[in-house]
């Protein structure tokens, strides 16, 4: 109960805040573009497809270019939707109202983390208009763009929860965008590189960048231990975010 | 045991930050009905006490407890009977006066049909009525302060901590906000931290002066105004005797020259010495010019206090 009242506060708070809006609309705007330009890149290959019996459908050949993409964009613009919610909170002084009403750390943590997932789902269903708008011309592959949207929220909440833990370490909101900029970033070299050394490398060093996970969500499959990393990550660091918030009562 | 448990019952509470102990064996109750004063200077530790009470921090060794509920064993219970105004008021600056204390009562359990009775009744209490509807961050100094107390007793709780609830005000929104404390304590046990001496004099049914972390003392406001307490006096004589004399007069403990012919008396407090010192001056001639009886003030104790313990750590 106490965790809506938490969550509730935090989506209206985010969504008052003019940082949301710029970067919902500055995430769009390039994604969007992106979009625009698969699409007229598949409309000059299709005739040739067409031509050559068969070929991936749009979908398939829309699908991991747009959500490749919008994975990108969005690991800038979410350090920016999760640097403010603890810290913000701290640099603020607000946190003494949270911590001296009669609710835990858990039920803190889990409803900010409830509040960040409204925004992230808004973020994801303005991502889905983009291909679900093709529907008014075209038929689209309803399962593999399902999958594709899926695996889009999952990475957005591993890579929301790790921001949340990261402003939860300190005061300062642009030291908390800027950590998870930077990790999340360097998971995603780690596994770019680890490409390049070929096995066992590839696979090791890119096990735990989010961005490895979400390819098979692009390619039609459902890949079960894909899901399980996803809630495995996010999971991870909300504790860490409960341990980091009970540790300041204890530490000061 | 008492007939009714205490509102605030801490005992032992000790609090370390590394090396250094912020707060040392510090025991503290609040009754219903009383207003205690947490006096001390900045940096003596009451913050990290009031923190403490309120479950903001966790003691490094003590108990609390909230109305008989332990604070650390069951807090849930324990939060639901307290309210707290941080130094700083706990304020979100995007919201509207009216949706902060609608929230904050959520977050202390109001259900929800009566979260905007609770509201409107602690903004018509606090004098917020006119600004119900401005964001927070839009609001004066004073109007913020008093949403910080209006949001620690939405949930109408047994016992309120304030710290420093008047800090930067100006002198008209203080007489407020003192009125306003006034009215709380009357059905609230309240305790407040300040380092202002008038506020504890014109506040406080209780007195409880921090310095370095330990309380050095606990006790009734009442020995500070009760005319029965004087234990000095000064008076001034036209021809002063020589101490002997003076020191002839039962209840007479001691004689202090201050300026020729000013004189302090110190006095068993449970006789009648005054009396007595005006009738000897008026037998023998002394001339009583003036008489007035020096109460043992509150700022007098605080600086022996606060100040006897420097001069002892410095030496």
């Amino acid at each position: 109960m106490t965790i809506l009242t938490i969550a509730g506060r935090e989506l209206a708070g985010l969504f008052r805040s003019p940082t949301a809006w710029v970067v919902l609309a500055g995430a769009q705007l390039v994604t969007g573009f992106i979009f625009l330009l698969h699409l007229e890149s598949y409309l000059q290959v299709q005739p040739k497809l067409i031509g050559s019996g068969g070929g991936p459908g749009v979908t398939a050949f829309l699908a991991p270019r747009l959500y490749g993409a919008a994975a990108m964009i969005h690991l800038f613009a979410i350090p920016l939707l999760t640097m403010q919610l603890i810290a913000g909170e701290r640099r603020q002084g607000t946190l003494p109202l949270l911590l001296g009403a009669p609710v835990s750390t858990l039920e803190i943590i889990l409803g900010k983390f409830l509040g960040l997932l409204g925004i992230l789902l808004a973020m994801v269903a303005l991502t889905a208009l983009m291909p679900l708008s093709l529907t008014l011309f075209t038929d689209l592959d309803g399962g593999a763009l399902a999958l594709a949207i899926t695996g889009h929220f999952l990475f957005v909440t591993g890579a929301g929860a790790l921001g949340l833990w990261l402003s939860t370490l300190t005061r300062e909101p642009t030291i908390a965008a800027t950590a998870t900029l930077g990790i999340l970033l360097a998971l995603l070299l780690l596994g770019e590189w680890g490409g390049t050394l070929g096995s066992p490398w590839s696979g090791l060093l890119g096990w735990p960048a989010p961005a490895t996970h979400l390819d098979p969500f692009l390619t039609g499959l459902f890949d079960s231990a894909a899901a399980v990393f996803f809630v495995l990550f996010a999971g991870l660091f909300v504790t860490l975010a409960v341990r980091r918030l009970d540790n300041d009562r204890l530490q000061g | 045991m008492p007939e009714t448990t205490p509102l605030i019952d801490a005992t032992g509470l000790c609090r370390d930050y590394g090396a250094l102990r912020a707060v040392d064996d510090v025991d503290l109750r609040l009754e219903r009905g009383e207003i205690v004063g947490l006096l001390g200077q900045n940096g003596a530790g009451k913050t990290s006490t009031m923190d403490m009470l309120c479950g903001v921090l966790a003691p490094t060794a003590g108990a609390i407890a909230i109305d008989g509920v332990d604070l650390l064993e069951s807090p849930r219970t324990a939060k639901r009977a307290l309210g707290y105004l941080a130094e700083h008021p706990p304020l979100y600056p995007d919201m509207s006066v009216r949706g902060y204390l609608a929230f904050a009562a959520a977050l202390h359990g109001v259900p929800r049909a009566g979260r905007g009775d609770a509201s409107d009744r602690v903004m018509s209490l606090c004098g917020l009525k006119d600004v119900a509807h401005r964001l927070i961050g839009n609001l004066s100094k004073g109007y913020r302060q008093r949403v910080g107390i209006a949001q620690a007793i939405v949930h109408d709780p047994a016992a309120i901590v304030l710290d420093e609830p008047t800090v930067g005000l100006d002198p008209i929104q203080i007489r407020a906000i003192r009125g306003l404390i006034a009215d709380l304590g009357r059905e609230h046990g309240i305790i407040l931290s300040t380092h202002i001496l008038p506020e504890v004099q014109a506040l406080c049914s209780r007195v409880a002066i921090m310095h370095h972390g330990r309380i050095l003392h606990g006790g009734p406001m009442s020995a500070f105004t009760d005319d029965t307490a004087v234990d000095r006096i000064t008076v001034t004589l036209r021809r002063a005797p020589v101490d002997s004399e003076l020191h002839a007069i039962e209840g007479i403990t001691g004689v202090e020259h201050l300026a020729p012919g000013r004189l302090r008396l110190t006095l068993d407090p449970t006789r009648d010495v005054p009396e007595r010192v005006a009738e000897a001056a008026v037998h023998a001639g002394w001339g009583l010019l003036e008489m007035t009886p020096d109460r043992a003030s509150l700022e007098q104790l605080f600086v022996e206090l606060t100040t006897a313990d420097t001069a002892e750590a410095s030496a």
